[in-house]
């Protein structure tokens, strides 16, 4: 499958990480060398060939737009900038509607080991058939926030869960067991989102993820590859630990 | 029959972009900056570019010097650099939604962010926005590019360059832009545009 547009989400206020993020956007925390966001666009050059990139930025925008400008023009991603963050939810879907093509949306807050991004981009080379796709990894429920439902190699449906017990949703999950959680990367085919409505702040999951499943295939890719998803301050030192050891990765059963 | 075939063009934002930002009537010192920066564009005489320039000049709506004199100036200010075959044509709104002056307190359509002055030079070239270019140092330029629907839309980067003016939508919109460090790397990114 090719892609042609790779869109980072970098728009948000990184509230949970404050006072780490009161003077920068969380894609730019720093990780001994790089940060998630320079990680994103140089993995994104170096593995998905041909694709243009983009940067979605609000919040410390201009630290975004700095920090992008390092770049060569001829590999310098395009900015997106939104007076206030919108959500990805609908940003992604007024770019899906507005760009030609395949889209690779990622989270700006992630960091990828090498190894799991060049895994997850040969994946979605070897991609046939003509469907959306979900990266996924396997975590034990009691920390995983996306909940999916598989069914034959597919995504039913993705579940949002609080990590809070004291939330509703906490009490409908057995958090014993290991379950698919969503993992910040997803393909979106071309026209798949030509009549979804998002909402202003809203995330990926679950309606826009869910709109895909219910209405297209979207194909479940599973990865075992060290990411990690910064949100608090435990998922960024995890980051930077990562950042520093590289893996072998990707074993697809669960 | 015989279609005319469009024109292409690089708009080109004054204050910020030809010469540096010091506020309202920076023109009044930005001559030589402009006739420096302009020569640069000299380059893409062989590419038939339209070089025209769209610019918001407050100064008389914030009553510093009268109306006519200042527009006497700009005028001057611009004939002569099309006299030196440095811009095609240029377009100026000297209004404000708050001026002083009140012959130009308004709310035009004309004022960067929207789109006005682009639309009227588009008209009167028969120019391509789709293979045209729109250089400017703020968002409000982009915006203004992206409403007369010009594709490659480039912010020149700096301090200001978020700030927004009391014309800016407030509607959900994606302001999509390519950051430029400096003039100099447009001429990169034009080669790739036209390359693609």
């Amino acid at each position: 499958m090719k892609i042609d547009s790779v869109l980072i989400l970098a728009a948000g206020f990184g509230t949970r990480l404050k006072p780490y993020t009161d003077n920068l956007p969380k894609s730019l925390l720093p990780l001994n060398d790089t940060n998630p966001l320079r990680n994103l666009i140089e993995q994104s050059l170096k593995y998905i060939s041909g694709a243009k990139i983009y940067i979605n930025a609000s919040y410390k925008a201009e630290k975004i737009i700095q920090e992008v400008t390092k770049f060569p023009v001829a590999k310098r991603p395009y900015i997106i900038w939104e007076r206030k963050p919108l959500g990805p939810a609908f940003t992604t879907t007024e770019f899906c509607n507005q760009s030609e093509g395949n889209v690779l949306v990622l989270h700006g807050d992630v960091f990828f080991s090498d190894t799991t991004f060049a895994e997850l981009a040969a994946s979605i080379d070897k991609v046939t058939h003509d469907s959306s796709i979900l990266l996924c990894h396997k975590k034990v429920k009691y920390s995983a926030r996306s909940i999916i439902t598989e069914q034959a190699g597919f995504v039913k449906s993705i579940l949002e869960v609080s990590l809070h017990d004291s939330d509703q949703n906490s009490n409908i999950i057995d958090r014993t067991k290991k379950v698919w959680s969503s993992s910040g990367a997803l393909v979106i085919k071309r026209n798949s989102l030509l009549n979804f409505t998002a909402e202003i702040g809203s995330s990926l999951s679950p309606s826009l993820i869910n709109y895909i499943a219910n209405n297209e295939n979207l194909y479940l890719e599973k990865c075992k590859g060290p990411r990690v998803s910064i949100d608090d301050e435990n998922s960024y030192l995890n980051a930077i630990k990562l950042d520093q050891k590289d893996s072998k990765l990707f074993d697809r059963t669960i | 029959m015989y279609i005319k075939k469009k024109a292409h063009a690089v708009f080109l934002d004054a204050d910020g972009t030809l010469w540096d930002d010091i506020g309202p009537g920076g023109i009044l010192s930005g001559a030589d900056q402009a006739s420096r920066n302009l020569v640069m564009f000299s380059e893409l005489q062989n590419k038939q570019y339209f070089k025209i320039i769209i610019s918001n000049q407050t100064l008389a709506a914030r009553k510093h010097i009268s109306y006519f004199r200042y527009r006497h100036f700009i005028n001057k200010f611009f004939k002569n650099l099309i006299r030196q075959r440095l811009v095609t044509d240029f377009a100026i709104c000297y209004h404000h939604p708050k001026a002083k002056n009140i012959f130009l307190r308004k709310k035009c359509d004309c004022r960067k962010p929207s789109p006005g002055l682009i639309n009227i030079m588009i008209k009167k070239y028969n120019i391509d926005p789709l293979s045209s270019f729109f250089i400017g140092d703020r968002i409000t330029d982009i915006q203004a590019g992206a409403a007369a629907k010009i594709k490659n839309l480039l912010l020149l980067v700096n301090d200001k360059m978020l700030d927004v003016n009391e014309n800016s939508s407030t509607e959900p919109v994606l302001n999509l832009f390519f950051p430029l460090r400096d003039l100099k790397e447009f001429f990169q990114v034009e080669e790739i545009v036209i390359e693609n």
